[in-house]
């Protein structure tokens, strides 16, 4: 049965709700749902727009991780990558501890050996406090003692500050920020088993252990409403069963029919194939820390695969949380929500489950937006070497694989991507897309391989016709300049001038923080989205303190005079094993004003907030409107 | 055919390239020929281009024996792309305008255009417009290329019957699960579910039929004296009816490991449906030989037997077959039908409504 993508698109009408709403019922009818948005009105060209730049900005992002105090080294394993678990590298989450308005950030730690881990000491993760003009100091952690992958963020407890999910092998904690800043383990405490019926799965450094015992694996991690109760739900992607006292070496498999872990004639650490997946889970919220492990329910019928990417957001526009899982060397998971939590996997049909010829590609990351301004979701999916990184546009019937016509597979072919993002560094109204790169085989280095190990973080513009468009180093001390591995990476506005910065979480070294200081940056508006404290009605979907799943629609008008919708949802997990800002961040190009603002919350509640001035914060509460307004500072 | 085959790869490239002293007659060449490409197709299905490019090389070099076999031609130039010298493979396929088939060299040009996302170059290459046919309608690659071009380009319609005379043509080729993709998802944009089903059925047993091969073949290149890989190959062939393809590797098979019972017992079922009766005959001689608890051997050499009018014998296995654990099993009630018909035709009626008997309470349902 096709699966139906109904158009999301920036309309204002209750008609069009509607619309949309008979559209879904309708799946199998694609034609009722070729609804066409209404023609906007076309206020005359502001005296800004008649003297809009001719040429594109410059974009800069410099390497400032060092001297602004942001001194993460990141420890995976030895430099050979003997083990799968080596090579995959950590997380970063962006977020406001002590609210104080600005990110800091937080890193998933490793440890130097894979023995380290069954015999300790662990790792905890490990937290950088801004000063709020993007310095950074030390702060404490939650003293946790593992070896951490990803990372999410969100109001767990509804109390109006944002905390953490971490995810590791062999453990998923919750950390909740305390009244005065501080990061405190959840009391609920684990919430990986320690049970005979899963035995091992759950280790703890310094625990003894037996041999046989398969640690539970989470890579990425997302904290979202699912259920639409006002309480953040997580799911965690889960990856592959690895004994840390039996770990493959050499070959999978035994005897006779044992498969040496070669690739490309190169011996190279083991997996996943040839291990265990592991299958993904739900934890639905309770509001207080704790959660409820409904897996079962939540996934019937779930094939377990190798997840390491997950990302948010309402890919079929009837206004709940779908999840988007990126699995390694299987095929990719759609899990389209019916609105209560419970998820059928629709990729196949979507035609995002696999590569545009039908092959399973290596997952890692996804990141989404709206590229064309359709109103419907766009997103890219980052893949091993040898494989593109995808582009997929929301389409009438799916999704549409426009990588090759967008020439994007031949360059990214040569990459081993992780981290990505679909941004507005330029602040010119039309996304970019950022990949982090590095290899996972040292091996890469050999001669006759194609690739290499270190590779450089590679940016592209996407315009709305022909191919994309590589953006190239400006200089030595840009973050796309060194020929490095990275892993996770997130994106938000660390230096508080309202234009987006990202930080890499790089494997076995120092953390890269690229401040954005591109030259010739359009106008721009940041919209910080707060669900209602006390929901506006006793029955029905209710919108998360944090506004998990508000859906954002800015309209502006284009360099050409047109005008153009711009849509962004809260959603903090995309990339890899990361979670970036909550702040909706909108590029203007040269326009100062933009022609609407309007908010769909979770709860079903829409505000249309009209017209406005740009490059300002915007705080929106629901059913509140604009609740505070603060004036960005201006650019250089 | 396995030892030759190595033994050909395994001679060094220079001495390939050069005439050897005393030459092979035109048919052996020939062959030698097509062992080697075949090594190299199969070199990089498994990821390992450098075997190829090690040999490679100096062959399709000017002046070399293979410099204009465009066969060779293309799989070089697929080796040094995967191995990431891009310009290399471009450079190969565009100075080689003498190689034959030219059709070929045409395919393998168009197939670098299509890693170089130029979509409109591969439909240029290979679609003769005037003509509304491709150029190369004899080469299968031809075909697939067009249809992923054209799905690339979101033109699912043309891409449509071009990717089905791929599969037909090459149905059981390491690309014909993409072409079934292709046209599942072509088939899901026309509300075609019915069709978009039974391709994705075909793209998901045939991929999973070419996971196995590859895993077999890697394991035979890692263990080549190990019987259980080439067994499992040989039965990947039989789940496809290439017969003769599971006969060469079975035949190999017995070769290397002759008291190997289950390679003698795959021969014998191979044998048995090329319909060469006494040959399979032989073979499940030999397997019961190795292991007398061959149950499914027993039973299809009594099968033969049968059909060769050897009553005695046939009955002789079954009643052995029955009188174990298989008696009981009930994957082995035709047997107890076969028995009691034999009883039946030599006049033993009792024993035959026994076996009869038995048949039933297993669950037949056939009259004697």
């Amino acid at each position: 049965m096709p699966w139906k993508h109904s158009r999301a698109l920036a309309d204002r009408s209750s008609r069009r709700k509607l619309a949309r709403a008979a559209c879904l019922l309708a799946a199998l009818l694609p034609s009722a749902c070729s609804e066409q948005a209404p023609a906007p009105s076309v206020p005359a060209p502001t005296a800004a727009a008649k003297s809009a730049p001719a040429g594109e900005a410059r974009i800069v992002l410099r390497e400032q991780a060092s001297a602004r105090g942001l001194d993460y080294v990141n420890r995976s394993g030895g430099a050979q990558k003997a083990t799968i678990l080596e090579a995959n590298g950590a997380g970063v989450a962006l977020l406001d501890l002590g609210g104080d308005g600005d990110l800091d950030i937080v890193f998933s730690q490793g440890l130097p050996s894979l023995s380290m881990a069954v015999a300790g000491p662990g790792a905890d993760i490990e937290v950088f406090l801004n000063d709020g003009q993007g310095h950074f100091r030390r702060g404490a952690g939650p003293g946790l003692s593992g070896w951490w992958t990803g990372l999410a963020t969100g109001d767990i407890d509804g109390d109006g500050d944002c905390d953490l999910a971490v995810g590791g092998y062999g453990g998923l904690e919750i950390v909740l920020q305390t009244a005065d800043g501080g990061l405190e383990r959840a009391s609920q405490g684990s919430l990986v088993p320690e049970s005979a019926a899963f035995p091992g799965a759950r280790l703890i450094p310094g625990v003894a252990r037996e041999k046989g015992g398969v640690p539970w694996w989470s890579t990425s991690l997302a904290l979202a409403d699912f259920d639409r109760d006002g309480l953040l739900d997580l799911f965690v992607g889960q990856y592959l069963g690895m004994d840390p006292l039996d770990p493959p070496l050499g070959q999978v498999g035994e005897g006779a029919l044992a498969i040496p872990c070669r690739w490309k004639g190169q011996q190279v650490f083991c997996g996943p194939h040839g291990l265990p997946p592991q299958p993904d889970r739900v934890l639905f919220g309770r509001g207080d820390g704790s959660f409820e492990d409904r897996s079962e329910l939540a996934l019937a019928g779930q094939r377990p695969a190798f997840a390491l990417g997950v990302a948010v957001f309402d890919a079929d526009g009837d206004g709940d949380s779908d999840v988007y899982v990126a699995n390694d060397s299987v095929a990719n998971s759609l899990w389209i929500n019916d609105g209560s939590g419970r998820f059928q996997d629709r990729a196949y049909e979507a035609n995002v489950a696999l590569s545009i010829d039908g092959a399973p590609e290596a997952g890692m990351g996804i990141a989404v937006g709206d590229i064309d301004h359709d109103g419907s979701f766009d997103f890219a999916l980052t893949n091993f070497s040898g494989e593109p990184t995808e582009l997929f546009f929301g389409a009438r019937m799916g999704f549409d694989n426009r990588t090759h016509r967008m020439g994007l597979a031949k360059e990214t072919l040569p990459l081993l991507s992780w981290g990505v993002h679909l941004l507005d560094l330029d602040c010119d109204g039309q996304l970019e897309l950022l990949t982090a790169n590095g290899h996972v085989y040292p091996q890469a280095d050999a001669p006759g391989t194609g690739t290499r190990y270190g590779q450089e973080a590679t940016l592209w513009r996407l315009p709305k016709q022909g191919r994309v468009q590589r953006v190239e180093a400006h200089g030595p001390d840009s973050i796309l300049a060194p020929q490095l591995g990275a892993r996770g990476s997130a994106v938000g506005d660390l230096d508080g001038d309202g234009r987006l910065d990202v930080v890499l979480a790089r494997i076995d070294g120092p953390a890269s923080l690229g401040l954005n200081q591109s030259e010739g940056s359009g106008h721009r508006l940041v919209v910080v989205c707060e669900g209602a404290a006390t929901p506006p009605r006793a029955t029905g979907p209710r919108t998360p303190r944090d506004a998990h799943g508000a859906r954002v629609l800015l309209e502006c008008l284009g360099a050409d005079g047109k005008p153009f919708t711009q849509m962004a949802e809260v959603q903090t997990a995309c990339s890899y094993q990361s979670a970036s800002s909550p702040c909706l961040h909108f590029g203007m190009g040269a326009r100062e004003e933009f022609l609407a603002l309007t908010v769909v919350w979770p709860s079903g509640a829409r505000e249309a907030l009209g017209a406005g001035r740009g490059d300002r914060r915007l705080t929106v509460i629901e059913g509140q409107g604009i609740a505070r307004e603060e004036p960005l500072p201006s650019l250089p | 055919m396995r030892a030759a085959l190595l033994a050909l790869v395994a001679a060094p490239a220079g001495a390939a390239a050069q005439a050897p002293a005393a030459v092979p007659p035109p048919q052996a060449q020939a062959a030698a020929a097509h062992a080697r490409l075949e090594h190299w197709r199969e070199s990089l299905d498994l990821d390992e281009p450098a075997a190829v490019l090690a040999e490679g090389r100096a062959l399709v070099a000017a002046g070399g024996a293979l410099a204009n076999d465009a066969h060779a031609l293309g799989l070089v130039a697929r080796a040094l792309q995967a191995s990431g010298e891009l310009d290399a493979a471009r450079e190969l396929l565009s100075r080689s305008s003498a190689a034959k088939p030219a059709e070929v060299l045409l395919a393998e040009r168009a197939r670098l255009a299509l890693h170089d996302d130029d979509l409109q170059g591969v439909l240029d290459l290979l679609w003769d417009e005037s003509a509304k046919a491709p150029r190369s309608p004899a080469v299968p690659l031809a075909w697939l290329l067009l249809g992923r071009a054209h799905a690339r380009l979101g033109e699912w319609e043309p891409a449509a019957p071009l990717l089905r005379r791929f599969v037909e043509l090459e149905p059981l080729d390491a690309q014909a699960p993409s072409a079934w993709h292709l046209l599942a998802q072509e088939a899901l944009r026309r509300g075609d579910t019915a069709t978009a089903r039974d391709c994705a059925q075909r793209e998901d047993s045939l991929g999973r039929w070419h996971a196995y091969y590859r895993a077999r073949r890697l394991q035979i290149r890692e263990s080549p004296r190990e019987p259980l890989p080439r067994l499992g190959l040989a039965q990947l062939w039989l789940e496809v009816d290439e017969f003769a393809r599971a006969r060469a590797v079975l035949d190999e098979l017995v070769r290397l490991a002759p008291n190997f019972a289950r390679g003698w017992m795959a021969l014998g079922e191979t044998q048995r449906k090329q319909h060469e009766l006494e040959p399979a005959r032989r073979s499940y001689d030999r397997a019961l030989e190795l292991d007398p608890s061959l149950d499914i051997a027993r039973f299809n050499r009594a099968m033969i037997a049968k059909l060769q009018a050897r009553d005695e014998d046939a009955r002789r296995d079954l009643e052995q077959l029955l009188s174990g654990a298989a008696g009981s099993d009930p994957r082995f009630v035709q047997a107890h039908l076969e028995l009691a018909r034999l009883y039946a035709k030599s006049g033993a009626g009792e024993r035959a409504q026994a076996a009869f008997a038995r048949y039933r309470e297993l669950g037949g349902k056939e009259q004697l």
